[in-house]
């Protein structure tokens, strides 16, 4: 899973990325063009130049309160459902896990979000839980997720397994529920997922 | 931010302490520790080590904050706050309370959604988290609330 920044870089480009990630992964908030610029860092002309052609596309909406203007995603957008799903693959959820966990990513041979955001189903206010698998301690987890936190401006919850330990743990009630659930993975994928499913029932 | 500012904001509301209270929930929190060290030594479930380590944790805290006079307003998260007030007596600098938030939300998510979710590895850290704030706490009383310790 080391394509996500291509990927998302060839989807979308920087601004239209981080405008994206910030109105889809937040569903149902509106923001002013200020707020935007200020959220991701890139300067007003472009956002705006972006936030028009999103609008135009009809995958984002204006509101005017008094003389400024509101911008959110469209629920009403035929390809919402689609948009959110790839925002949070890419630019979203994605990017931003992958970048926090990235310096210790030798330690950790999986991980992936699950519960509401994973299906896609999340409200405003839902956290994010993140399963890890790997020799990597959960405080260091906890300092390497704070910034992301605020990035996405949700609480992460992470849960951190040994690999013994998680292949010992997919027999029980929990996992068997989040492992046939819909997962974003973020390091590793089906396959590395799969292989530990092996090796626990051998 | 201030305990002052929290107190303007309605998170906290003025109410003196007494030694009696203080060594109390000092009590509490090692009640709590005794009972967390049973949970390790009889290889209770994960969730349940947490759990009593995250009370003792929870104690220490509240007992730091009311040496201040102070006491979290109900129905404004509690616990939360009561963490968060750390910062305030043993963790300026915030160094811990980012991990006993995590324990706190994993206590939770334990205790009311999914049972069996939490590792070894957090239960450890938790029991470690513990005593640390125990210890930090009443040292920090001794040294800034002389009068509510003996």
């Amino acid at each position: 899973m080391g394509t996500s920044g291509t990927l998302s870089s060839t989807l979308f480009g920087r601004t239209r990325g981080a405008v994206l990630a910030i109105l889809f992964g937040h569903v149902g908030e509106s923001y002013y063009l200020r707020q935007l610029a200020r959220v991701t860092g890139i300067a007003l002309g472009p956002v705006q130049r972006e936030l028009r052609q999103l609008v135009d596309a009809g995958l984002v909406t204006k509101k005017t309160l008094g003389t400024q203007a509101l911008y959110s995603a469209n629920e009403a957008s035929p390809i919402f459902d689609e948009m959110r799903s790839l925002v949070a693959k890419t630019v979203g959820i994605h990017d931003v896990l992958q970048a926090a966990l990235h310096p210790v990513e030798s330690k950790i041979q999986l991980a992936f979000v699950y519960g509401t955001v994973a299906r896609s189903r999340e409200s405003q206010q839902s956290d994010v839980d993140l399963m890890i698998v790997g020799g990597v301690h959960f405080a260091n987890v906890v300092d390497r997720i704070a910034n992301a936190q605020k990035t996405l401006n949700r609480e992460i919850n992470p849960t951190v397994y040994t690999v013994n330990e998680f292949k010992s743990k997919m027999r029980g009630n929990f996992l068997k529920t989040v492992l046939g659930e819909k997962k974003l993975f973020i390091i590793g994928d089906e396959n590395v997922l799969e292989e530990l499913g092996h090796q626990s029932m051998a | 931010m201030s305990l002052k500012n929290w107190a303007i904001n309605r998170w906290l509301e003025k109410l003196e302490s007494d030694r009696e209270e203080i060594e109390r929930l000092l009590a509490n929190a090692d009640g709590h520790l005794d009972d967390y060290r049973k949970a390790v030594a009889s290889e209770m479930s994960t969730d349940a080590q947490l759990s009593l380590a995250y009370d003792a944790i929870r104690a220490s805290a509240t007992a730091a904050l009311r040496a201040t006079g102070y006491r979290v307003v109900r129905g404004g998260g509690e616990h939360y706050r009561t963490i968060e007030a750390l910062e305030f007596s043993i963790d300026p600098e915030r160094k811990l309370i980012p991990k006993l938030d995590a324990l706190r939300r994993k206590r939770n998510t334990g205790a009311y959604d999914d049972y069996g979710l939490v590792s070894q590895g957090e239960a450890d850290l938790a029991g470690k988290l513990a005593a640390q704030v125990r210890k930090d706490v009443e040292d920090w009383i001794r040294k800034n609330h002389a009068d509510k310790i003996t």
